[in-house]
């Protein structure tokens, strides 16, 4: 999986930042992103397989984030983060888009699945 | 806006914040345990007993998610006047947050209500209401000890029923009859009543029945 390369966008910075060390030693490459513009102004500099976003984001929303990265990059695989305990959210995204949805707190094994899902279905 | 629904609102709020306190605490306690499954055994002579401990926390972590999930749920129910509920689900809901009661009463409410979904349109806050106060009635006058069996089924296809069963009956119909004077059950089948639905109990098996009309199964 090296050359794989995540990036995470949450605006829970302490969760961001653990995940990402956490998907790190796993052996995939993650950078973070802490809310919507900062992610769509490092995609192009990042390039990421695949990103894994937050939908719950003060400022530019998660839904909005990802209507503008399925414009711009129509090719790239979104898996979207939710903290609602139902699965609307994330059905309505996967409308606009999204590959799939996981619900926070999430397992970070089925995390992983769904990245190398969503990674293969971009090959 | 209705007070219901400002509770609601609130309540549903607080909940997504709950799960994103969860997954920092879930994520921080995953990572310790990579840190620690990095170390060759016999290195570090406390690793199994920090293992534990993280496992103790991953397990309150999977407590706190089903109790802000269902708590999520119940703050939507007044979100609308009229829907399409699970039975089965809201059974679920209320067994599990108003777990902390039941215990103080020494008892414990399972769903029994197996695979079958049943569907009830109905007021979905009153509904959970009438089921809470069907559990709150057995708690008051239950034994400690009781262990509820809640069910709910469809009845000559065209009516929805929950239905409270303590089992073993420890309490004569004598008694039952005096307790369907109670004001407990008076609130509860004023709010029965409100649903156009119906509170029972059985003198003999003293099995609790709340009889819904309007049903939607699948």
């Amino acid at each position: 999986m090296a050359d794989l390369k995540v990036m995470l966008v949450d605006d829970e910075q302490e969760f961001a930042t653990t995940l990402a060390e956490r998907l790190r030693m796993r052996g995939i490459e993650t950078v973070t992103a802490f809310d919507g513009e900062e992610a769509l102004k490092l995609m192009a500099a990042q390039r990421p397989n695949v990103v894994v976003l937050d939908i719950m984001m003060p400022g530019m929303s998660g839904l909005q984030v990802l209507g503008k990265v399925t414009a711009m990059y129509p090719d790239l695989p979104v898996i979207l983060l939710t903290g609602i305990g139902s699965t609307s959210e994330g059905i309505a995204g996967m409308k606009i888009g999204a590959h799939d949805y996981l619900m926070k707190p999430l397992q970070i094994e089925e995390l992983i699945e769904k990245i190398r899902s969503a990674a293969a279905k971009r090959i | 806006m209705k007070d219901t629904l400002f509770i609601g609102k609130i309540t549903a709020t607080a909940t997504h914040e709950i799960k994103n306190v969860l997954a920092i605490i879930r994520e921080s306690g995953g990572l310790m345990q990579d840190f620690l499954n990095m170390v060759p055994d016999g290195v570090f002579q406390h690793k199994d007993r920090f293992l534990k401990i993280l496992s103790n926390i991953e397990e309150q972590v999977v407590r706190g998610d089903d109790i802000s999930t269902q708590l999520n749920r119940f703050g939507h129910a007044p979100d609308t006047d009229v829907s399409s509920e699970n039975t089965g689900e809201m059974i679920d809901q209320m067994i599990e947050l108003t777990k902390r009661i039941a215990k103080a009463r020494q008892m414990t409410f399972r769903n029994a209500s197996g695979k079958n979904h049943v569907l009830l349109r109905c007021d979905p806050l009153k509904v959970r209401k009438l089921i809470f106060q069907g559990m709150q009635f057995l708690m008051a006058y239950g034994t400690p000890g009781d262990d509820i069996a809640v069910r709910s089924s469809t009845r000559d296809g065209k009516k929805v029923v929950i239905e409270f069963d303590p089992g073993t009956q420890k309490i004569t119909s004598v008694e039952i009859k005096k307790l369907m004077t109670s004001e407990e059950w008076k609130d509860l089948e004023l709010t029965a009543e409100s649903l156009n639905s119906r509170a029972g109990m059985d003198h003999e098996s003293g099995v609790l029945c709340l009889e819904f009309t309007n049903l939607n199964t699948i």
